[in-house]
């Protein structure tokens, strides 16, 4: 339902271009959960939010194409993409605490997901949307969608502030809002970092139950390998604004086949594994406003080849539907 | 000597800021010199030359550059003449504000108890008076002149200092070097001024540059009402005022010296603003 | 600790540290009220409103030593004065005798202890008995609402010209930011911050009223508009009795002071403005109300303004006293005849009793002014009731 082909996104700063987003192709079927694994700042939300068309100055798409449903998400209007946004591509983000707007009613804030798109019984668009005219139909298909996110009595907590709320209620105050229009495609920006442990596992256990209820699918950015290796069908590993290895979960954490994602499996502790050697990857990460085209792994790569310094690479399949973009393999 | 070389080359990086510092710096030599470069007295009175127009209109002469009043002044001499009242005014007004407000609110910051109690109810109280409404009643009630004007403008006016300085000094204290200091039984005097002055010198700066242009632009406002600096001294504010039943033929009387006023007030708040940023590092960082 | 005078610079900053106190406290209740909370939450909303209701009736309660404060030191002042008033009305009624001194002396109850004086004036003040103008010959309380309602129309006109100018401009500089429409707007709020009210009056009274001949310099209205007073606002007035004549007349001689006591209110809050919607417009919710699919006008104003006059509104309380301040000038200025004028001419005249009477007048507006913000404040932030 999503294809993702060659998606650059560049920002515009003083020290030159910042290739954020570089040649990305992805794609995601219908109730599929893909995980989008790197370290921070390797372009995984900046990828989420081109998508949904919220890249704003200094940020550009320079190129590439966002196949959803048939169609290119880049070549819509505004207004258009506006339809989509919410109704059929949510979002939830990372940090629960800022993202609910302080000082409106948590369920208005709901509310206002469903009357955006004319969900609601009345004008559509832009209306008020607090105090006297909330009729008792709308607020039911409110607090529906609380339970359903398992927010215990709705009617109490539907008038509460964000502030009122704990970080995992507020949590499920964000899914319920990505869930009010059935949208059947969520972006899930590490929804469970800013949370403790336990609730961490609620949100996802919550977070798996409507893909199964809702057959809704997913791409859950992570820097967590193992949350990813629980939680998702696919795994696409991202490093420095590229794809470096995409494939079926089991293959991509069984067969590695990217010097990145083996050093990546190398550098986490595994359950089970007695005496186990944990080995981090030497150097750091580049700066993304100095890349010249070749791998931007080079530099700390241990399979390091003359290769890798030609300027074109692309996604290879390795068998089975497992890609890898690595000069190893072309 | 070499701190002061590096404010300069940080200014520099704010044009704004430096061209405030600049302008403030020509003003401030203006007052002082005013007697060797105005030309003429300011208050020498020439009823044959009322009224003059400045020298770029018809019948304005170059002996006259801004013009003269009603009573024949030199417009020039005492706009120049003016940059003395203000600045001193204005100066005087927040110095001893700064070291008023600045002891009450270092002890009162230090010491806490009931002498902080008192000062804080004070201070509230003289907060509920819109500030020149104070100044105008002060006035009203003692007079105008100079030192009742400087009275008038700091009886209020160390509140704002006495509030940042305490503020400071109890977060200050709060800090692990005064702790360090008391733990090693350092005096409570030379904590205060050794330690904890130093770290907030900066900030009463700041807040001091921009409240000079309040105080000036006060200065002139009481002037303007009758209630501070009497004609025919010149200020700038009685100047605007004497002006004011003039404006249908000689508008220059009171436009101009509320232009120097202006470019003064303006300059000194850029000079101020960009002090601020200085100190600010999440400014700088940007 | 100060309950009057908002923190001078307590917008952005003292709102992230709330922000940030709140976290903890939210997170390690939210755990303990994870997955039992149906008992825990069922008053809460309730709760908002009581301790709301109680933070404003504290918040009142806080205003009255204030009060208090406010007119035992204005009458202090009275005492600084040299002579008593008395010898004031003596040296302009010519020649009398001692006898008719010591007279007037108990009468005015001048020669009881000061504090008898105190709590004699204070029992005055409750009723709302001011006192007598020397001048006038008439109560202050009278002469006060009398000139009130000239100075209130000036006043909120002001204020209303500020906000309809600076909201705006605020929240497009905010979101066109560095644009030349920003820039250019900044420029002159800067200027306008800067700019002495009386001064500005001036020059806009020269080119208005003295070059372009298009707006009155003097007064509320023209002579000869047959107005009727039924407020004693006289855009008001001329409105409800449908003497449009006199309702052009009266705006027309408003709008000049109107924008010269305004313009410094607007620039301050069009910076305030700006500096707080561009803060806001980075948070995370405003990227959520994107991704909900809102219509950015919508998600600039809604979520965003919504937010950013918290801090606004802080400002603005002290704007007020800048405000009544500027009222005097642009009174004096513009021939208005309101308290401002009032005040003035009495200082000229040495009539202390009304002059008392207004500085402690204003002050109690400037102290209602900051108690009507703060109240405004917790409605706007829901937090803060907690």
């Amino acid at each position: 339902m999503l294809a993702i082909e060659r998606l650059t996104m560049i920002y515009e700063t003083k020290r030159g271009r910042v290739k954020a987003v570089n040649k990305v192709d992805l794609s995601l079927g219908k109730g599929e959960i893909l995980g989008l694994v790197g370290e921070s700042g390797c372009g995984k939300s900046a990828t989420l939010l081109t998508i949904l068309g919220l890249v704003s100055y200094p940020g550009k798409v320079t190129g590439g194409r966002i196949i959803f449903r048939g169609e290119d998400l880049l070549q819509k209007t505004p207004a258009a993409l506006r339809k989509i946004r919410g109704k059929e591509i949510a979002m939830i983000f990372q940090d629960p605490m800022t993202t609910l707007n302080p000082v409106f009613k948590v369920g208005d804030q709901i509310r206002e997901s469903l009357q955006i798109h004319g969900l609601l019984n009345e004008q559509a668009e832009g209306g008020r949307f607090k105090g006297r005219k909330r009729k008792e139909s709308e607020m039911d298909r409110v607090y529906q969608l609380m339970r359903e996110v398992g927010i215990p009595s709705p009617e109490k907590r539907y008038f509460e502030y964000p502030f009122q709320f704990s970080g995992g209620m507020q949590q499920r105050a964000i899914i319920a809002i990505a869930l009010a229009c059935s949208a059947q495609l969520l972006l899930a920006d590490e929804p469970t970092t800013a949370l403790d442990v336990t609730i961490q596992a609620q949100i996802l256990e919550l977070l798996a139950k409507i893909n199964r209820e809702r057959e809704t699918a997913m791409i859950l950015v992570t820097h967590n390998l193992a949350m990813a290796a629980e939680f998702c069908q696919r795994i696409a590993v991202m490093y420095a604004g590229e794809i470096v290895e995409q494939g079926s979960t089991d293959e991509v954490l069984e067969k590695p086949q990217h010097p990145y994602t083996q050093g990546l499996l190398r550098s986490i502790p595994r359950i089970g594994k007695v005496k186990q050697k944990l080995e981090p990857i030497p150097g750091t990460v580049p700066d993304l406003a100095a890349l010249d085209g070749t791998c931007p792994f080079y530099p700390r790569c241990a399979q390091a080849r003359p290769a890798c310094l030609e300027d074109e690479r692309s996604l290879e399949d390795v068998g089975g539907g497992h890609w890898v973009k690595c000069a190893l393999y072309s | 000597m070499y701190r002061s070389v590096e404010f300069l080359t940080e200014l520099k990086g704010n044009p704004a800021a430096f061209i405030g510092l600049l302008v403030l710096l020509f003003y401030i030599g203006m007052a002082v010199f005013a007697p060797i470069i105005s030309p003429h007295s300011p208050v020498r009175v020439h009823l044959d030359e009322r009224l003059l127009p400045p020298f770029w209109l018809p019948g304005g002469t170059l002996s006259h550059l801004l013009g003269t009043d009603v009573l024949g002044m030199d417009l020039l001499s005492r706009i120049i003449y003016g940059a003395r009242i203000s600045l001193t005014v204005g100066f005087l007004s927040v110095g001893i504000s700064v070291i008023f407000g600045g002891i009450l609110g270092l002890l009162a910051g230090y010491f806490r108890g009931i002498f902080d109690e008192i000062i804080c109810r004070v201070a509230d109280l003289l907060l509920a008076f819109p500030f020149l409404i104070f100044a105008i009643g002060i006035m009203a009630f003692m007079g105008p002149g100079f030192v009742n004007l400087i009275l008038a403008l700091t009886f209020k006016g160390w509140v704002e200092f006495f509030r940042l300085v305490r503020g400071e000094v109890m977060a200050e204290k709060t800090k692990e070097y005064v702790e360090a200091a008391n733990a090693l039984g350092v005096s409570h005097l030379r904590t205060i001024l050794g330690e904890i002055l130093p770290n907030i010198i900066h900030s009463v700066t700041v807040l001091g540059t921009l409240r000079l242009g309040y105080m000036i632009i006060m200065e002139a406002s009481l002037s303007f009402l009758g209630l501070g600096i009497q004609p025919p001294t010149p200020a700038w504010g009685s100047m605007i005022n004497a002006g004011r039943d003039y404006m249908m033929n000689a508008w220059w009387i009171a436009t101009l010296p509320g232009i120097a006023l202006l470019i003064l007030v303006l300059c000194i708040n850029l000079f101020g603003e960009g002090l601020r940023d200085l100190s600010d590092p999440r400014l700088k960082r940007n | 600790m100060f309950p009057i005078g908002l923190e001078p610079d307590g917008g952005a900053q003292g709102e992230e540290v709330r922000a940030q106190s709140e976290e903890p406290r939210a997170k390690s209740a939210g755990q303990k009220a994870f997955p039992l909370c149906a008992t825990s939450n069922t008053t809460r909303t309730k709760e908002v409103r009581i301790l709301r209701t109680a933070k404003i009736i504290q918040r009142i309660l806080a205003t009255v030593p204030i009060v208090l404060g406010v007119v035992i030191l204005v009458f202090v002042f009275m005492r600084f004065i040299p002579g008593d008033p008395v010898d004031l009305m003596m040296g302009q009624a010519g020649n009398v005798s001692r006898q008719e001194v010591a007279d007037l002396r108990a009468q005015f109850n001048l020669d009881a202890p000061i504090y008898v004086q105190l709590y004699d004036y204070l029992g005055k003040a409750v009723q709302g008995n001011l006192g007598e103008s020397y001048m006038e010959k008439r109560p202050v309380i009278d002469l006060i609402g009398q000139a009130l309602p000239a100075t209130l129309e000036l006043s909120l006109m002001a204020i209303l010209f500020a906000l309809i100018v600076a909201i705006p401009i605020g929240v497009y500089s905010a979101v066109k930011q560095n644009s030349v429409l920003d820039r250019a707007s900044m420029g002159i709020s800067f200027l306008g911050v800067s700019m002495p009210g009386f001064w500005l009056g001036i020059l806009l009274m020269l080119i208005f009223s003295v070059k372009l001949g298009i707006a009155p310099t003097q007064g509320r209205i023209a002579y000869g508009t047959g107005l009727v007073k039924v407020t004693g606002f006289y855009v008001l007035d001329s409105t409800l009795t449908g003497n449009w004549v006199a309702l052009r007349s009266s705006l027309a001689h408003l709008i000049l002071p109107a924008i010269t006591l305004g313009s410094p209110t607007a620039a301050v809050v069009a910076r305030v403005v700006r500096s707080s919607m561009l803060e806001v417009m980075r948070q995370d919710y405003i990227v959520l109300a994107r991704a909900k699919g809102l219509r950015e006008f919508w998600v600039v104003v809604r979520h965003g303004l919504r937010n950013a006059l918290i801090p606004t509104v802080t400002v603005l309380g002290t704007e007020v006293g800048a405000l009544l301040g500027g009222n005097m000038i642009v009174e004096t200025v513009f021939g208005w005849p309101g308290l401002g004028r009032l005040a003035v001419t009495a200082i000229f005249n040495r009539d202390y009793p009304l002059v008392q009477g207004v500085v402690m007048f204003y002050a109690l507006v400037f102290v209602m002014a900051n108690l009507g913000v703060d109240i405004l404040y917790t409605y706007l932030n829901p937090k803060i009731s907690l």
